[in-house]
């Protein structure tokens, strides 16, 4: 009984979720005028792929993936290396102001975005770098959560591991790049996808931070384009769904590490 | 000191240091190890330095800039000039920041309880789903993975008056189609719908966490006690999911007052500014009005207010789960 | 007897290790009081004490991994309280092994052979010969999941000989093992000891392995040295109650009374009356002392026999082929003896005791060792 219910539940639940997904997709691939139908028809008779056609050759849509992209895996790549050193330093070592330094990148994490989001676009403006690519790359590299989660992991790891490779002659860079990265590895990945997650989504500041056409990320070009796109749904569908089809591939393949890091993101503790 | 000696013929002390043994002076000491703990303390400063660098040029000066803005005018077309607490007044009697806080307050009167409840009211659910689970998990989740934007896009499709679903839905069934988007009362519960859509996922993913980690015992203990599956709930599960809740309504609360995305996209605060969210009025004091100081002054108040509530949050993590 | 000079010079010394007035301070917490020690070279040192007395904080200290607050630290002569663990040629076993679970044994015994930059051919030579000494060869290929408790510990032991260092320290290293496999373990290290003989360190709560395996045991109780000696030693000339009760098993008996002498006889009184032989003349009377009989050494003896102690048997623990008895005596104090089962003890039943004079320690109320003459 009470299982029937919790199927009910449930199932309707994941309907409501999906099924805008699902009718997005179908939409991206009808044609335009046929959107009129009524009654509307779910699977499309007919496969139109002008939309995506659109999208893709006379739209900079493409130019946008290759700008997420660049930006994402980039912001990504130093960031796990710099979050996992300053970790690390936190972790283990010893340095006068270690705690009180700490206590300020814990304060730091709970700065709202939208809070530095003026002066952050002086900065880069007076920097002389608008419109480029550093200006989407540098600021998120402040992003304090990194280093708490890295520290975390890295915590856990037993001293007489680090003691061992000590005496055994390992300079400390050596003994993070020999001991302790291989052995915190799940963490990197969790916080690579997290970041990687959160740049891929990211909307505000690179809204902000640029101007030209050809600089727009996904999330922001489809968002400006409403005025010359106007009603044209068809090519805006197929532009969500390639912005999706990504995430959720990764999402599917990589189910466990996106739960950890959507968590970690937002527990921020 | 050891072992001190004792009364009798002999001593029982034990010869520590032997005569003519010459120490090294305490002068010596200090200065080897200024240089050993220098070469230590230099070695954690590289692995830190790069990221402190980035937190402190893109994270902490702008604070501080928030702050020096805040008593300030102009920036963009006009000199600067200090103007005390002026952005302060002109905030609070400014019609729109008003409506802004207002529509803040409605955008969390909706969103949250509904996001929370129903959150909740699946996981608990979702325990009872075994075959299939796993994929049903992930089609509720799947709306959390789309960027705002997008789902606001969907939603702004959904909710075309002429060719979105719902209107289409409503002329199926013989009913009048609204407007949503267009329409003053409607466009902020229209906004609040999407977010609640595009969140619900991850409400449950994390009510579903806490409910896992719910110690067996206590449960196995009720059962032998003999409660059954609505007692247990009341008495086991309710008492201690209550912290779990109380964090996520501050942690929802938080997300709630930076609504910005789905704003921009789906209605750029309108019509009539019903839809403006602070932020939303924070974008805009930048980037229309070029009030950065007004802009400013806002970005405090929401620091202020948002920080107070991490405080909070903090402070529930602290306290030990007591039942 | 030699000292370095302040720039480092190696000055001879006859020590490998030396400690001088060390003391260690964690915050308010202190570990180690103004320890000193000389470890000579080839020894088989072993210091025992109970947990938090600060043993394993002197192989830090050795080691590098810890500073000193305050003291000197001297290797082969040389001042080393500012040098870098690496560069102290000292190897450490550690009580959880710390062998790295991402590589092979192999790589794990090679690995410090490695830092130092030997060829590859070196490498493995040695790993070889290591291997063949520990009997490990066959795990080489393995990871130190893969591997047995008593596996482990002759992986993390090759990865410390391997180095060929002035001296090893042991951090506990038989503690995870189960009471068989520690045994054997033990009579290896000691043929290993024999065989490669360096300089050991060797940390245990254990009085057992202390008391095989030791050339010399340094006793320790929060952060001081009670007592430094042969096993031989503290066992039959303890400086003070704590050694005399932790080294032994079952404890040694202490009872509180008063030294004096009638009639030219010394004699101790109080929880019990014992008449002392003449070795302990000429100590002055004190008000307060104890007196301490080891179990083993206390004698059962027949009921009429003279200058016994009479008691009755309160519980009988059989332990193989002994017999621990728990024997209240008349004035009420408690005892424990050491018999063996030919005495066929039963409890409930009378016993007669006597306590042979070499046998006798006594102390001062603090608890210090009073000398005989």
């Amino acid at each position: 009984m009470l299982t029937t219910f919790s199927y009910a539940v449930t199932i309707v639940v994941a309907l409501a979720c999906s099924v805008p997904l699902f009718y997005i997709l179908s939409t991206s691939l009808k044609d335009q005028q046929l959107l009129f139908t009524y009654p509307p028809n779910w699977i499309p008779s007919h496969l139109y792929w002008g939309n995506y056609t659109s999208l893709l050759f006379k739209t900079p849509f493409l130019r946008w993936v290759l700008n997420t992209l660049v930006v994402a895996s980039s912001v990504t790549l130093i960031k796990v290396v710099f979050d996992s050193m300053a970790g690390y330093a936190f972790a283990k070592m010893r340095f006068p102001f270690r705690n009180a330094l700490f206590v300020v990148v814990i304060m730091t994490m709970m700065i709202p975005f939208s809070a530095i989001l003026i002066p952050l676009y002086f900065i880069i403006f007076n920097f002389g770098l608008l419109n480029t690519y550093w200006a989407l790359i540098l600021p998120p590299l402040a992003n304090p959560i990194g280093i708490f989660l890295m520290r975390g992991f890295i915590e856990g790891l037993p001293n007489d591991l680090e003691n061992a490779a000590r005496l055994d002659g390992v300079s400390e860079f050596g003994i993070y790049l020999r001991i302790i990265l291989p052995l915190v590895r799940p963490g990197l990945v969790v916080l690579a996808v997290l970041t990687f997650l959160t740049q891929y989504t990211s909307f505000i500041w690179p809204l902000v931070a640029v101007n030209d056409q050809s600089m727009q990320l996904i999330t922001t070009g489809l968002a400006t384009q409403r005025s010359v796109w106007q009603v044209n749904y068809g090519i805006f569908s197929a532009g969500a769904v390639m912005a999706l089809v990504p995430i959720v591939a990764f999402f599917l393949l990589l189910q466990k590490q996106f739960i950890a890091a959507s968590l970690a993101g937002a527990l921020k503790q | 000191m050891t072992a001190e000696s004792a009364v009798g013929p002999a001593p029982a002390a034990f010869p520590l240091t032997r005569p003519g043994r010459p120490r090294l002076s305490k002068a010596d000491h200090r200065r080897l190890r200024r240089r050993y703990e220098i070469g230590r303390v230099a070695v954690a400063i590289g692995f830190l330095l790069p990221n402190l660098f980035f937190l402190i040029v893109f994270l902490l000066w702008p604070l501080v800039q928030v702050f020096i803005e805040m008593f300030q005018t102009g920036g963009l077309i006009e000199p600067i000039r200090y103007v005390g607490l002026r952005n302060w007044e002109r905030i609070f009697h400014d019609p729109v920041v008003i409506q802004t806080l207002g529509n803040s307050l409605r955008f969390a009167v909706i969103i949250i309880p509904t996001m929370l409840v129903l959150g909740l009211l699946i996981a608990l659910v979702l325990q009872n789903v075994k075959r299939g689970g796993a994929t049903l998990r992930a089609l509720i989740y799947l709306p959390v993975l789309a960027p705002t934007v997008i789902a606001g896009l969907i939603w702004l499709f959904l909710l075309d008056p002429d060719l979105g679903a719902f209107n289409l839905f409503l002329r199926v069934i013989g009913a009048k189609p609204l407007i949503y988007l267009g329409s003053t009362d409607l466009a902020l519960p229209s906004v609040a719908a999407m977010e609640v859509w595009r969140s619900i996922g991850f409400w449950a993913l994390y009510f579903l966490a806490a409910l896992i980690g719910m110690p067996r015992e206590l449960y196995q203990a009720a059962h032998l006690d003999g409660a059954n599956s609505v007692q247990r709930f009341r008495f086991v599960t309710l008492p201690l999911m209550r912290r779990v809740f109380l964090f996520a309504i501050v942690l929802a609360t938080i997300f709630n007052l930076q609504i910005f995305d789905s704003v921009y996209v789906m209605t750029d605060g309108g019509p009539a500014n019903t839809t403006a969210t602070f932020v939303w009025y924070i974008y805009h004091a930048l980037f229309f009005f070029y009030r950065t100081g007004f802009g400013a002054t806002m970005a405090f108040l929401l620091l202020l207010i948002i920080l107070a509530l991490s405080l909070v949050q903090m402070r529930l993590l602290r306290r030990r789960i007591g039942v | 007897m030699n000292s370095s000079t302040p720039t480092g010079q190696p000055v001879a010394s006859e020590y490998d290790i030396e400690l001088v007035e060390v003391t260690k301070r964690y915050g308010t917490v202190t570990a180690l009081s103004s320890v000193s020690l000389e470890i000579e070279p080839g020894e088989f040192l072993v210091l025992l004490g109970p947990s938090g007395c600060g043993k394993s904080t002197i192989l830090k200290v050795i080691a590098g991994l810890e500073d000193a607050t305050e003291g000197d630290v001297y290797i082969k002569g040389k001042l080393a309280n500012y040098v870098r663990p690496k560069a102290r040629d000292v190897a450490m076993v550690f009580q959880n092994y710390a062998l790295y679970p991402h590589m092979t044994v192999e790589t794990n015994l090679g690995f410090p052979l490695r830092m130092r930059g030997a060829s590859k051919a070196e490498q493995a030579a040695e790993v070889a010969r290591v291997a063949g000494l520990l009997s490990i060869t066959d795990q080489l290929k393995k990871y130190p999941e893969q591997l047995s408790g008593g596996q482990r510990q002759r992986v993390a032991l090759g990865r410390a000989i391997i180095r060929k260092p002035t001296a090893f320290l042991m951090d506990e290293p038989l503690s995870n093992l189960d009471a068989l496999l520690r045994v054997e373990m033990r009579s290896e290290l000691l043929k290993l000891h024999r065989r490669v003989g360096r300089t050991t360190v060797y940390v245990t709560h254990d009085q057992v392995e202390a008391m095989t395996m030791a050339s010399r045991i340094v006793v320790m109780r929060n952060g001081v040295i009670q007592q430094v000696g042969t096993p031989v030693e503290v066992y039959a000339e303890p400086t003070n109650t704590f050694v005399a009760t932790f080294v032994g098993s079952p404890p040694m008996n202490l009872f509180e009374g008063r030294f004096g002498s009638t009639n030219g006889t010394p004699v101790f009184s109080g929880q019990v009356t014992v008449t002392l032989d003449g070795r302990w003349n000429g100590l002055p009377a004190t008000a307060e002392a104890l007196l301490g009989v080891r179990p083993e050494d206390i004698v059962v003896a027949g009921p009429n026999d003279s200058g016994t102690l009479p008691g009755r048997i309160e519980l009988v623990e059989k332990v193989g082929a002994e017999e621990y008895l728990s024997v209240v005596l008349e004035d009420g104090a408690s005892c424990t003896v050491r018999a063996s089962i030919r005495v066929a003890a039963r409890e409930g039943e009378r016993i007669s005791l006597r306590f042979p004079p070499d046998a006798i320690h006594l102390f001062t109320q603090e608890g210090l060792r009073l000398k005989t003459a």
